[in-house]
Formats: C-alpha cells, sequence, structure tokens
C-alpha cells in the first residue's frame, strides 16, 4: 500500500534571506562529504573535489547546522538568516 | 541604545521561563526572538512532561487548541525489513505509583510548539517583560572582561548588566562569548519530521486516546504524535550525528520518510484524510554529561544553548524551562547583590547540576548507549518472544492451555540471551544511581529467596 513519494522541498516555508549566512571556504575543504552526507535537504555536493552549496540554498535550508558541525576542518561558516527571513514552522 | 536589568535572548520555553520569572521579581527585562513569533524556529513538535505541571503553578491554565494529554500510548514492534506490518502491540498508561498526581493523569502534554511557545511569551509579557520580535542578537557587546549587553543583526545595542541565552542548541550568543565553538559530532543529533494536516474530527475518532504511537523493529524506529487537527511522523530514535557519518548517510531523514510507508501510519493518513503539510529538521545537544561551561561574566546559557536535553530520550523542553528560571533567579540574586562576575554567576551552574535536570545525567553516557539499543535485533527477539510468552503459552487459544502454561519455561529459557543483555545496561545504571543500594538488593532477595520457594510451593500445590 506504498504511497506516492513525498518531495521535501514543497513542504518547506522558507523566505528567501537577501543575504548569504553558509559559506565554505574552499582553502580548507578536502571533501571529505560530510556535509553532502548529513543535509537532510540535500542541498550540499561535492563539485571538483570540494564541498559546493546548492544555488538555491536560501530557498530550502533550514536552518539545522549540521554541517557546520559536521565539518571536521573549520571549512563551514554557519549564521542565521537575517530576523524576518528563514525558514517558517507553522506546525513545528 | 538602550537598557535593561535583564536581556533573554530567545523566546523559546526557556527564555520565556526566565523572562516571566525575572519579571515577577521586579527586574526590566527584553526578550529577542528572531521569529515573526515565538516557536516559529522551533520544530518536532513535543510532549510537556508532568514534570512542568509539578514544578510551574502556571501550567494548570495551559489551555491552547492543539493540546491533549495522553492517557495511553501504542508502542508497535515492527517486522524486519522490508516489512511495514506490525509483528504486535504493546502499550502504555500513565504509572499508578507516580509520585504526584499530574504523573498519574497523563503520560505528556502533546502541543504544537506555536502553540505552547506563544502561550509561555504571553506570560511572559503579561508579567511585564518587553518581547522583540524579528530581532537577532548576534553579538555580545563587552566592557572590559564583562559582557553588558548584545546587538542585534541591525546594529542596534541592548544593554544590561547580565544576559540569558536560550537561543537554542546553536547559540550565536555561546560562540560570540567564546563558550564553546561547536558541538561536536557526537554531542549533537537531528529529528526529522514529518508534519500532516488533517481533519481533527477524524483524528479523534480514529486515535481515540491513544495519541502518541511508538515504532521499534530490527534498524528502525520512529513515532506518531497527534494534536488535534494533525499529527507529526518522526525518524527513529535519536543517534549522533558521528553515527550518521560513519553509516554514511542521512538516517534520521531516510527514516522519517520510511515510517510514512508504515502500515499503521498509511492507515492513519487514509482515515483522517491527511495531507502532509511542512517537513521539519529539529537539531538538538544530546549529551552524555552535564555541560558546565554555561557561565561566563554577565552570561548564563540555558536550554538548548547549555546542551540540558537529557541523555537518554533527550527530552528538552521542561529541561529549558527549569534551568532558564533558574538562572533568572539568580540574575535577580546578582541585582540584590550588585555582583554580575563569572564567580557570582557561578553559583547557576551549581545549582543546576545538583537540581532533576542535572541529577538526570547521572549514568548519562550508559543511558544513552541503552536508547540507541532499542532499535536493535536483540529488543526485537525479545519482545518476540514476549509476546510468544503470552500468546503461546499462558494464553493460548490455539492448544490446549495446559500444554501451552508448559511451554513457558522453555521460552524463557532462550530468552537467557537478551536478559543478560539488560541486566548489561540495568545494573551498571542503577549502581551508580543508588550508590551501593543495588547490592544491599540483591542481597535482600537472596535472603527472601527460600521464603519465597516456600510461599510458592504452597500456593501452587494445590489439595
Amino acid at each position: 500500500m506504498a504511497d506516492k513519494p513525498i518531495d521535501k522541498k514543497k513542504l518547506v516555508k522558507v523566505i528567501e534571506s537577501p543575504v548569504d549566512f553558509i559559506s565554505v571556504d574552499r582553502e580548507k575543504c578536502v571533501g571529505c562529504k560530510n556535509c553532502a552526507i548529513i543535509c537532510g535537504m540535500n542541498l550540499w555536493k561535492i563539485r571538483n573535489g570540494k564541498a559546493a552549496l546548492d544555488k538555491d540554498y536560501k530557498k530550502y535550508c533550514l536552518e539545522c547546522a549540521s554541517c557546520f558541525t559536521v565539518c571536521s576542518y573549520d571549512a563551514i561558516e554557519f549564521t542565521f538568516p537575517p530576523a524576518g527571513y528563514g525558514v517558517v514552522y507553522e506546525r513545528g | 541604545m538602550k537598557s535593561y536589568d535583564l536581556i533573554v535572548v530567545g523566546g523559546g520555553p526557556g527564555g520565556s521561563a526566565a523572562a516571566k520569572e525575572a519579571s515577577d521579581a521586579g527586574l526590566k527585562t527584553v526578550v529577542l526572538e528572531r521569529g515573526h513569533f515565538c516557536g516559529e524556529k522551533n520544530s518536532s513538535g513535543f510532549g510537556l512532561s508532568p514534570k512542568a505541571a509539578r514544578d510551574f503553578d502556571y501550567i494548570k491554565d495551559l489551555d491552547v487548541p492543539s493540546l491533549w494529554p495522553t492517557k495511553f500510548g501504542a508502542m508497535h514492534i515492527i517486522k524486519p525489513k522490508p516489512s511495514n506490518e506490525d509483528r504486535m502491540i504493546w502499550g502504555f498508561t500513565p504509572p499508578r505509583r507516580a509520585g504526584y498526581p499530574q504523573a498519574s493523569e497523563y503520560m505528556v502534554q502533546m502541543m504544537y510548539r506555536p502553540d505552547f511557545d506563544q502561550w509561555m511569551s504571553r506570560l511572559a509579557k503579561k508579567a511585564g517583560a518587553e518581547i522583540k520580535l524579528t530581532t537577532l542578537a548576534t553579538d555580545v557587546i563587552r566592557d572590559g572582561e564583562n559582557i553588558v549587553g548584545v546587538v542585534d543583526g541591525k546594529g542596534q545595542e541592548y544593554r544590561a548588566p547580565v544576559v540569558i541565552a536560550a537561543d537554542g542548541a546553536h547559540s550565536l550568543i555561546a560562540r560570540k562569548a567564546g563558550l564553546r565553538k561547536r558541538w561536536d559530532k557526537d554531542q549533537v543529533t537531528v529529528l526529522a519530521t514529518l508534519d500532516y494536516k488533517a481533519d481533527p474530527k477524524r483524528v479523534q475518532e480514529y486515535l481515540g486516546d491513544t495519541n502518541v504511537h511508538i515504532f521499534m523493529g530490527p534498524d528502525r524506529g520512529g513515532y506518531v504524535c497527534a494534536f488535534r487537527d494533525g499529527f507529526h511522523i518522526g525518524s527513529r530514535p535519536a543517534k549522533t550525528l558521528q553515527s550518521e557519518i560513519d553509516a554514511g548517510k542521512n538516517l534520521s531523514t531516510r527514516s522519517a520518510l520510511e515510517n510514512a510507508q508504515l502500515d499503521f501510519i498509511q492507515k492513519l493518513i487514509r482515515a483522517t484524510r491527511a495531507k502532509p503539510a511542512e517537513f521539519q529538521l529539529h537539531f538538538l545537544p544530546w549529551l552524555k554529561s552535564f555541560n558546565e561551561r554555561i557561565y561566563a561574566n554577565g552570561l548564563m546559557l540555558t536550554g538548548d544553548a547549555a546542551g540540558v536535553p537529557e541523555p537518554f530520550m533527550a527530552e528538552g523542553v521542561w529541561q529549558a524551562m527549569y534551568s532558564s528560571r533558574l538562572a533568572a533567579q539568580v540574575a535577580v540574586r546578582a541585582h540584590k547583590e550588585k555582583d554580575f562576575s563569572a564567580g557570582f554567576l557561578k553559583q547557576y551552574m551549581d545549582e543546576l547540576k545538583v537540581s532533576p535536570v542535572g541529577v538526570d545525567f547521572t549514568s548519562g553516557p550508559i543511558l544513552r548507549d541503552f536508547f540507541e539499543q532499542w532499535t536493535s535485533d536483540t529488543f526485537y527477539q525479545m519482545f518476540d518472544n514476549l509476546a510468544d510468552i503470552m500468546f503461546y503459552g499462558m494464553l493460548t487459544m490455539a492448544e490446549p492451555h495446559a500444554e501451552g502454561m508448559l511451554r513457558v519455561p522453555g521460552i524463557l529459557l532462550e530468552m537467557l540471551p537478551q536478559i543478560a543483555f539488560l541486566t548489561r545496561y540495568y545494573f551498571p545504571i542503577a549502581e551508580e544511581a543508588a550508590r551501593g543500594k543495588v547490592t544491599n538488593f540483591i542481597n535482600g532477595m537472596k535472603t527472601m529467596a527460600p521464603m519465597l520457594q516456600g510461599m510458592m510451593n504452597q500456593n501452587s500445590g494445590g489439595n
């Protein structure tokens, strides 16, 4: 009785931040894939051996900061979107 | 620049509990909340444990639309993958032996976070606190070695001799104050949840009083919590981010999506005409031991920012309220003594450590390890055998009853590995908690054993 697959991206309400709030230092990144493994929204890819954020990440990031936490090389910086932007959980 | 007696960063249940306490005691208090409303950034729904009603008098007045006290819960043991079927269902009920009345009335009070967080915020406001929404505190203001306020993302300064940072797991204030850079991968977990919106009447009719369903099985786990007009499908019990990195895949998100396919949940979705409404990720600290780095000159960390969720099931809202109220009480004392130094604020950490919040970290490492084992094959085998003791043994309707009874010892013998597995966790935990009393208990049982045996012989001997 399988249901049709759930599209996570259609189930998030995010007010897109006008500024970046996650950045990656390509000098420090060793391409270990930790960020790509941990992101629940699949917003990280490894391109040319380095971590790269999806260009639409500001529309889908749920601000859990897992990527920042699992980076063993201090290559990912995470703050929060400015007040008034970012994820809105109406039914959290 | 604005001046206050106390700045509270974060408008969750912790921040509001602190602000209410401080305002009631006469401190001019402001709460800075980055969301448009309190609870906007908080996910995963929750059950407020009866400890909150025991410790916070105002909880008795709680009245929000999604509030649903849990009188019964069900634990579904799911067959090994790829099956989505229940192997069996067990029931939970509040204990008769509870230490205070509320703990016998309900197990938890289920609510949506925006409902509860805004209710708490209104209490803080009523007590006199100023609530500033859409305000993200991004840095601390220092005067020499002291933290004397915070600055928001727009550059607005807020000054106070003491700051309570209740700004969540990824506390910017803790970072800026130098209390930590980030949690370790083994100190945090992520819970993924899928919210479904449903017809509240059908939800009530279908679930009755059993509004919490927990799922366990070999390598799978999760839950459904119902909140009147909808429910959450949650991912497997917490594992740390380290374990997900080791596994090379995002276990929590996969688990929530897989759980939506469980037979029980598919029936619930159909019966209540439910539609998926929100996908959520809830990042939280899950420490093995009590975190002492929660104060500095002019600053106290509370709630998730302090890492207080308990080491077994990672419950955190009551802990946030308790730690935050305590921090507010220390802030009031600090004002009386005009001493906001780390040396003075250390009493917050000292008192929290010996409080029920801190005591819950007794046996932390083994408790957390034990919790992770609940989705193991050994647990599945144990429940499988327990079911057979009941329904192949004592209550069989397939064979003559006396023959069924005779099978029980054999099944118990087969359970020895599982019993040994349980005692491997139980005795170290109990011994640490009782500091020697367990040994006495066992000695007592040994002394009583011949007497008990005599009684059993009498009772079972018949005429």
